[in-house]
């Protein structure tokens, strides 16, 4: 019999579980892997299928005809570039809006002490719980006679119309609202709550004020907080429909774009020209999405880095 | 005169405190233009008869009239009702867990792990806004039976659900079975936005506390629970909020759509559609009040 030494033992046990440690995750997050990535890549097989492979019931996920044509289609269709531009402008504005006036809102809630802060903070959690549907009409209606309290009309002698313009959609952000702006303000206060109070008495120490404080010191520690949520922010106003096009009829975005290519399938054509436009709509779709995967690309890669950097922490 | 030491810090917070009022109350002022006064007219509605014609709004107040509506002539909204609670109850545990469990898993150092968070944050891209609404329409399409057609093959387990029923002769326990697997994928699914909040509260916490502890003998798993657990709690509390609100503004809730179809769909009832979402509302207030009640005396802030 051949004799183990206790050493030998002891490093066999400890690598053949690390093996067994290493084998469950890989099979956990290949599963879960799966099933997350399993509609992209029916989005993007789907869009380079021809009409023959759609009716070919042996064409499952690789197209034996691929083309791209149905790109240039949906390129020609939702006039992409315009399309783009206006999204483009919508999100990246509203995107820094949120990130900056939010940031500076959250940060007042956690580390200010003031008497009406917590009746304050729970009219932030109304926002978030407030179902959008509720305001939805009202909103609009606002939107279509902008008045404050008078003023506009005294002034210029009538209200303004916001249809057909960015001003609906930015105006909120500007003040911290809009689209889910209270779950951002709740976020950063989360993170600014958590961070060490030695961070911010280093600053008072060295006689910053509150403002420059925050800006040289607790700021640019929360780059994590900021990441988040310009990515948040980003892909939710960059696939938002419903506001968009209530007021952006003459610029449409890509989302409503989007939509209006099913609205357009479903009023034109039979079932059974399915076939025919269901690649044309998945090209749409990974044209609408692969901006959005290109900037999380590039956001996440500031995300890793943002430990190293706030090395300061503990 | 001498200055002494708390005076001066009395000082510093009385201007302290007014900067951050300052900032409170510049929010404030956006939140009575924009969300007050929509809102005041959204319960208005409530308890009017709302007649919509070439864009004037004609109302006629009825009191409570909706509301006694929804719970006694309507057949379809309690039981609607009902259901939604029951089924964001059980998500609000399992997203929360699993999404807490992927996060602890991402944020380890391994080869891919950019490539796998990108692969997690897919949830958030592909469930909202238009891209919901267009995959929607094919599985919807799918169902409807258009044979032929190749529509989202997500929801499999339905084929496969009906073999086993086959095989085990209608087995009640396998309904149990699929329905849990099928929410899997539903669970998976909603995790998107949590796991990206749990990996930045992650990230957040210094390296500098794991170092120690390991150097007093913790173990991984105590750190975890002894480091970790205590600073993320924060952030559980905005995972369960945000899980609570995502359940109830998902798109396929029914209950929502239900309160949408009253406004703008068959109905055309913008009172009743107005008086419903108001009860959803406070059905929402409730839970939460009741899960941040409970949890924030156990949350943790390393300041206070």
């Amino acid at each position: 019999m051949i004799k183990i030494s206790d050493h030998k033992k002891a490093t066999i046990v400890k690598k053949s579980r690390k093996i067994i440690y290493w084998l469950f995750f890989t099979m956990l997050f290949c599963g879960i892997g799966y099933i997350l990535v399993y509609p992209l890549i029916y989005i993007f097989t789907t869009s380079v299928k021809s009409v023959g492979d759609m009716l070919d019931t042996t064409t499952v996920w690789v197209a034996k005809n691929p083309t791209f044509s149905n790109y240039t289609d949906v390129w020609n269709f939702i006039d992409y570039p315009a399309s783009l531009l206006n999204t483009m402008t919508i999100a990246a504005t509203v995107t820094i809006l949120n990130m900056f006036v939010c940031s500076a809102i959250g940060y007042a809630f956690a580390r200010f002490r003031f008497r009406e802060r917590g009746i304050l903070f729970a009219l932030v959690i109304f926002t978030i719980i407030i179902p959008p549907q509720l305001i939805n009409l009202p909103q609009y209606l606002f939107f279509l006679n902008f008045d404050i309290l008078g003023i506009i009309k005294a002034v210029l002698g009538g209200t303004l119309n916001f249809n057909n313009s960015i001003a609906p959609i930015v105006l909120p952000a500007i003040f911290g609202q809009g689209l889910k702006t209270g779950l951002f303000i709740y976020i950063f206060r989360q993170f600014y709550r958590g961070m060490p109070i030695e961070l911010e008495e280093a600053g008072y120490l060295d006689g910053c004020g509150a403002i420059r404080t925050y800006l040289r010191i607790m700021a640019p520690n929360a780059t994590p907080a900021f990441i988040t949520v310009g990515l948040l922010s980003f892909v939710w106003h960059w696939n938002e429909v419903f506001n968009q096009s209530q007021f952006l009829n003459e610029s449409p975005t890509l989302s409503m774009r989007l939509v209006g290519i099913v609205g357009f399938i479903t009023k034109s054509s039979q079932v059974t020209d399915l076939s025919y436009v269901t690649p044309t709509k998945y090209a749409g779709v990974a044209l609408v999405i692969l901006p959005l995967i290109i900037v999380y690309l590039i956001g996440q890669r500031f995300f890793v880095q943002s430990v190293e950097r706030s090395g300061i922490v503990g | 005169m001498k200055i002494t030491g708390k005076q001066k810090q009395g000082g510093l917070m009385r201007r302290k405190a007014r900067v951050g009022r300052a900032a409170a109350y510049f929010w404030l002022l956006g939140f009575l233009l924009f969300v007050a006064t929509p809102i005041y007219q959204s319960i208005v509605y409530a308890f009017s008869k709302v007649e919509i014609s070439l864009g004037n709004v004609n109302l006629t107040f009825i009191g409570w009239d909706n509301f006694i509506k929804a719970f006694t002539i309507d057949a379809t909204f309690v039981p609607l009702l009902i259901d939604s609670l029951t089924v964001i109850i059980i998500d609000i545990l399992l997203v929360t867990f699993f999404s807490l469990f992927v996060a602890v898993m991402l944020n380890r150092k391994f080869k891919g792990r950019a490539f796998l968070r990108a692969v997690f944050f897919l949830p958030v891209i592909i469930t909202s806004g238009a891209l919901v609404y267009v995959m929607q329409s094919d599985v919807s399409a799918q169902f409807a039976g258009a044979s032929g057609q190749q529509g989202m093959p997500m929801l499999q387990t339905v084929d496969f659900k009906n073999l086993l029923m086959t095989l085990t002769n209608n087995n009640p326990a396998i309904e149990i079975l699929t329905d849990a697997i099928d929410r899997i994928y539903q669970i998976i699914w909603k995790s998107g936005v949590q796991i990206l909040l749990f990996i930045a509260g992650l990230q957040a916490i210094p390296p500098a506390l794991y170092e120690s502890a390991e150097i007093d003998g913790s173990t991984a798993w105590e750190a975890f629970w002894k480091i970790t657990l205590p600073i993320i709690s924060p952030i559980i509390i905005i995972n369960l909020v945000y899980t609570i609100i995502d359940s109830f503004a998902d798109y396929n809730n029914a209950l929502l759509r239900y309160i949408q179809d009253a406004a703008f769909g068959s109905m055309l009832d913008f009172g009743y559609s107005a008086a419903l979402s108001w009860i959803f509302f406070a059905m929402i207030s409730l839970l939460l009040v009741l899960t941040v009640g409970l949890l924030s005396r156990k949350v943790f802030y390393m300041n206070d």
